[in-house]
């Protein structure tokens, strides 16, 4: 409907009403991609977190055993084994951990400073927004792919490098993100209302402004997960992320790709194992987008 | 007249705010780098006989303190000399000139393959919400977003030229050489931005200016061809800014999956060989090119949107 | 009857089919209306005024909005047996035209003023765009706003010269019927005045007929002729303006003027009408307003009321008018 019919011909008083976050999850709950991404979420999580104990780091993951390489899929190793001899099934298991660990975590720290640097832009303004907003504008100068790069070639190739690099990638578009949320509402009467009962500044971020900000968080974590795993399967494909013999489906999807006719599996499961993980959080994240903003449904 | 002026003093502006933004971006990549781990002149010269290693440190000036060697890099800069490359002796300008024609092109083939499937599909889904046309369009693209594009690219190989044989997988010299590639840089970036488009369309369909034509008589098809798009267009130029610097980004992936003779590339062999002044050069121009295109696109939205060019032209008279 | 409408409205109902609900919008709306005469339609905020003005150019949003039943005849045409295409060319913006109620989102922004004038002209004339652009300078003229500019954009006008730019489109094509959704309320007071002088001057100038939609008591007096109370999308009292302010008959209409705060009137309490209006979702079985109506007994909540004429003009939908001892108390 136009947006001057919402005000004035359909309303909604004397109905059964739920609180807010119960809406919320009903709306949620309704869509059913959204479920389905939130199951294939936990499966995953799930395997990752019980693979040491389905799965034998040593002998499966990483020990070369050249006399069984590049077998087809098999009754013994159910998903073939790679150029060394490994099992396929087990390196991707394995696998999860460290595209989920990378994922998870760059989201964190890329969101964590992005509240911060945002929420401090936002509410002081003035020097401190010009200055935050002068250094989101250096870091945004290279696309997030290629400031990972950068990142990852000046401070080598570790999990935790890897990470950071990925985090610094995208907290310039988080900044903002969170700064134009803090923005819209810390205009608004009812913050005015709790400076004039007397809460100091930590006060009124964390009881008005911050609850206000908590759905765009959600949804940018949810949504940004997945670029995040892209990018670091992407710098590991280059050879600039996780290094061999670490089972990262990036580099996995690099390792395949001289057998790439004849051994079409060893491309094939682990590019599955990442559009399967990217697509959930990002059926999740849409669902979430969804759910707590439906004026803006798709 | 006075509207011109003030166009082209906006331009100014732009094109000088530009400098700056650059030269930190570049003090930035430079100091990144430099702090790289791994020496490059052992890596170069294959021995680490100290004699050998400590003569060619003097010859690359990495014998000097790392601020003298950030002020020479950076008085280079501003006059147009990036360095020389340590593997190809040749100056890194050169190198990254020579190639910068191949990205053109494949960015060129690749945007074409966005707009033309992204835009009118993000449009008609939306002109047809929830209807098949739209679910199935928004299930592909979600598809599509997920999928990692050097993935995309190893299956379109895999299926094309190994297993069909129709379209050459590497290169660049073979007609038709650029399609897989390009198929595979535009894919992201049209799912991205067919959803984009569609949710644009969406919130402009809805605008009470929209009922306002159809209660004057403006036929539906009409009204969203002339007041619909013409409104939609304006948010989605600043999408194409992000997508273009995205595809910049996506071409070092790309380019390396099909051994396409580009920027990308050079810049992911530079670093792997730890080709320092040739990785840190490409960054940069890499940099700046993104910042020109960004700020043509901040232009162009100035000459579309009249908003805009109102509040410079500040013949705001609001009677 | 007898008499020649311009507009008639016959048993119209429209109601909005959503995953949550059906809202009973407009609920078996009568309205007639003749050719030069301006009818108030009153009613507060959720009553189906919007919807019932979207209907008669076909313009209810399709999803989720149906039309359940109903006739609308315009000047001869039975609006819902036309195509599409008939609907663009004989009646939108050329036999009836609408105007809505927040002037500063209801032009495109992105258009100068003239064109979007222009615009309606080219579509319903066959006339060159020269010509059309004249025509747009001389309807900006005729609501006030010089001429030379045609030319600016949206943005550079205030709200109530944006609502003049509305009503030189809606007027371009001199029609039959100007359907006016509440033009005025955005506005502030002292505008509000002027646009209303424009648009009875226009209205008086071409002879239309005008559908004026308000919540505001005031206005109806002002312009209007006739007047139809709505309630819960239905009519509960029309009659011609004196009847029904000197003679109010229904319940509601007298809360309508009880709330309303009076000069020569020494009260110290306004009289608000207790309760909220119903939800469409769920409305209440029988009278609608019966909740709230401090005449109402059990058989209100078992049958819809039905019209009842109290004059040749004056009719009421209350079943307390079936005793024809039956008044207002007042308020």
């Amino acid at each position: 409907m136009y947006k001057s019919d919402i005000k004035n011909d359909v309303h909604t008083q004397g109905r059964k009403h739920f609180s807010l976050r119960g809406q919320i999850w009903i709306r949620l709950c309704k869509n059913k991609s959204a479920i389905l991404g939130l199951i294939i979420i936990i499966t995953i999580f799930f395997i990752a977190f019980i693979a040491d104990h389905i799965v034998n780091y040593e002998e499966d993951v990483i020990q070369p055993n050249v006399s069984i390489r590049l077998q087809w899929p098999n009754s013994e190793h159910v998903l073939g084994t790679d150029e060394l001899g490994r099992d396929v099934l087990s390196r991707i298991i394995y696998g999860s951990r460290m595209s989920l660990m990378i994922g998870v975590l760059a989201v964190v720290f890329s969101l964590t400073t992005g509240v911060i640097l945002g929420t401090l832009a936002a509410f002081y303004g003035g020097t401190i927004d010009t200055v935050i907003m002068r250094i989101c504008d250096i870091f945004e100068g290279l696309p997030s792919f290629l400031m990972a790069v950068v990142i990852t070639a000046a401070f080598g190739t570790n999990i935790v490098n890897l990470m950071i690099a990925v985090g610094l990638g995208t907290f310039s578009a988080c900044t903002r993100i969170i700064r134009g949320n803090v923005l819209m509402v810390k205009d608004q009467d009812y913050v005015e209302a709790g400076y004039a009962m007397g809460a100091n500044d930590f006060q009124i971020i964390m009881f008005h402004i911050m609850p206000n900000c908590v759905a765009t968080i959600i949804v940018q974590a949810s949504l940004r997960v997945g670029s995040g795993i892209t990018t670091a399967s992407a710098l590991s494909f280059l050879g600039l992320g996780v290094q061999p013999p670490n089972p990262e489906w990036g580099a996995m999807l690099s390792g395949g790709r001289a057998y790439l006719l004849d051994s079409s599996y060893l491309t094939l499961f682990p590019g599955l194992a990442i559009m399967i993980t990217i697509l959930a959080f990002n059926m999740l994240g849409d669902g979430l987008r969804d759910a707590l903003d439906p004026r803006l449904k798709r | 007249m006075a509207k011109g002026v003030t166009m082209i003093k906006y331009i100014f502006k732009r094109l000088l705010l530009l400098i700056p933004v650059s030269l930190c971006t570049s003090a930035l990549v430079f100091f990144m780098m430099a702090l790289a781990p791994g020496d490059p002149v052992t890596a170069i010269l294959g021995t680490d006989k100290p004699e050998a290693v400590e003569a060619k440190r003097i010859e690359l000036g990495l014998d000097k303190p790392i601020g003298t060697q950030f002020v020479n890099y950076m008085q280079g800069l501003l006059k147009g000399d990036l360095g020389v490359s340590y593997t190809s002796k040749k100056p890194v300008f050169n190198e990254y000139i020579s190639r910068f024609p191949s990205t053109l092109k494949l960015t060129f083939y690749a945007m074409i393959v966005v707009v033309l499937i992204a835009v009118p599909i993000g449009i008609i889904s939306a002109i047809k919400q929830y209807s098949l046309f739209d679910n199935i369009g928004m299930i592909v693209a979600l598809t599509g977003i997920s999928m990692p594009s050097f993935w995309l690219g190893l299956l379109l190989i895999l299926l094309f030229s190994l297993k069909l044989g129709w379209l050459p997988s590497a290169g660049n010299s073979a007609p038709g050489a650029v399609i897989l590639p390009a198929i595979t840089l535009g894919a992201t970036m049209a799912a991205n931005l067919t959803r984009t488009t569609r949710s644009t369309m969406l919130e402009v369909i809805r605008q009470d200016y929209i009922r306002t034509a159809r209660a004057k008589g403006v036929g539906y098809r009409i009204t969203i061809i002339r007041h619909a798009l013409k409104n939609a267009v304006i948010p989605m130029i600043t999408v194409m800014c992000v997508e273009f610097a995205s595809m910049l980004a996506g071409a070092c992936v790309v380019e390396t999956v099909f051994s396409w003779p580009g920027v990308g590339r050079l810049t992911i062999d530079a670093i792997n060989r730890k080709d320092r002044p040739l990785a840190i050069g490409c960054l940069i121009m890499t940099a700046i090119v993104i910042s020109l295109v960004s700020t043509l696109l901040d232009i162009l939205y100035a000459l579309v949107d009249p908003r805009i060019r109102a509040g410079m032209g500040g013949k705001n008279k609001n009677v | 009857m007898g008499k020649e409408y311009l507009l008639e409205v016959k048993d119209l109902s429209v109601y909005y089919e959503t995953d949550e609900g059906t809202a009973k919008a407009v609920n078996n709306l009568d309205i007639q209306l003749e050719k030069g005469k301006t009818l108030g339609l009153v009613g507060e905020t959720g009553s189906g005024k919007t919807t019932t003005a979207l209907a008669m150019i076909r313009l209810v949003p399709d999803p989720p909005g149906v039309i359940k039943s109903g006739e609308i005849i315009l000047d001869g045409m039975d609006i819902f047996k036309l195509s599409e295409k008939e609907m663009d060319t004989l009646v939108r913006g050329t036999n009836v035209s609408m105007i809505f109620q927040d002037p500063m989102t209801s032009l495109n922004p992105v258009m100068t003023v003239g064109y979007q004038i222009a615009e309606t002209i080219k579509i319903h004339q066959k006339i060159s765009n020269d010509e059309a652009e004249k025509k747009a300078e001389e309807m900006l003229e005729l609501v006030g706003i010089p001429a030379a500019r045609s030319k600016e954009f949206p943005h550079q006008f205030s709200g109530g010269m944006k609502q003049r730019v509305i009503i030189a489109i809606a007027l371009a094509c001199n029609p039959k019927l100007l359907i006016a959704d509440e033009p005025t309320t955005a506005l502030d007071v002292t505008i509000q005045a002027q646009v209303l002088e424009t648009m009875k001057n226009l209205k008086d100038k071409f002879g239309m007929a005008m559908i004026m939609i308000t919540h505001d008591l005031g206005i109806v007096a002002e312009v209007c002729d006739e007047v139809s109370v709505i309630y819960a999308g239905r009519i509960v009292e029309h009659g011609e303006i004196r009847e029904v302010f000197k003679n109010t008959l229904h319940p509601y209409t007298e809360g309508l003027f009880g709330s309303l705060p009076r000069i020569n009137d020494n009260r110290e309490m306004l009289m608000p009408i207790p309760g909220l209006m119903p939800d469409p979702m769920d409305l209440p079985s029988g009278c609608a307003f019966s909740p709230r109506c401090k005449y109402a007994t059990i058989s209100c909540s078992k049958t819809i009321p039905k019209k009842k004429y109290i004059t040749e003009t004056h009719y009421v939908a209350c079943i307390a008018y079936d005793d024809p001892e039956f008044k207002l108390k007042g308020v």
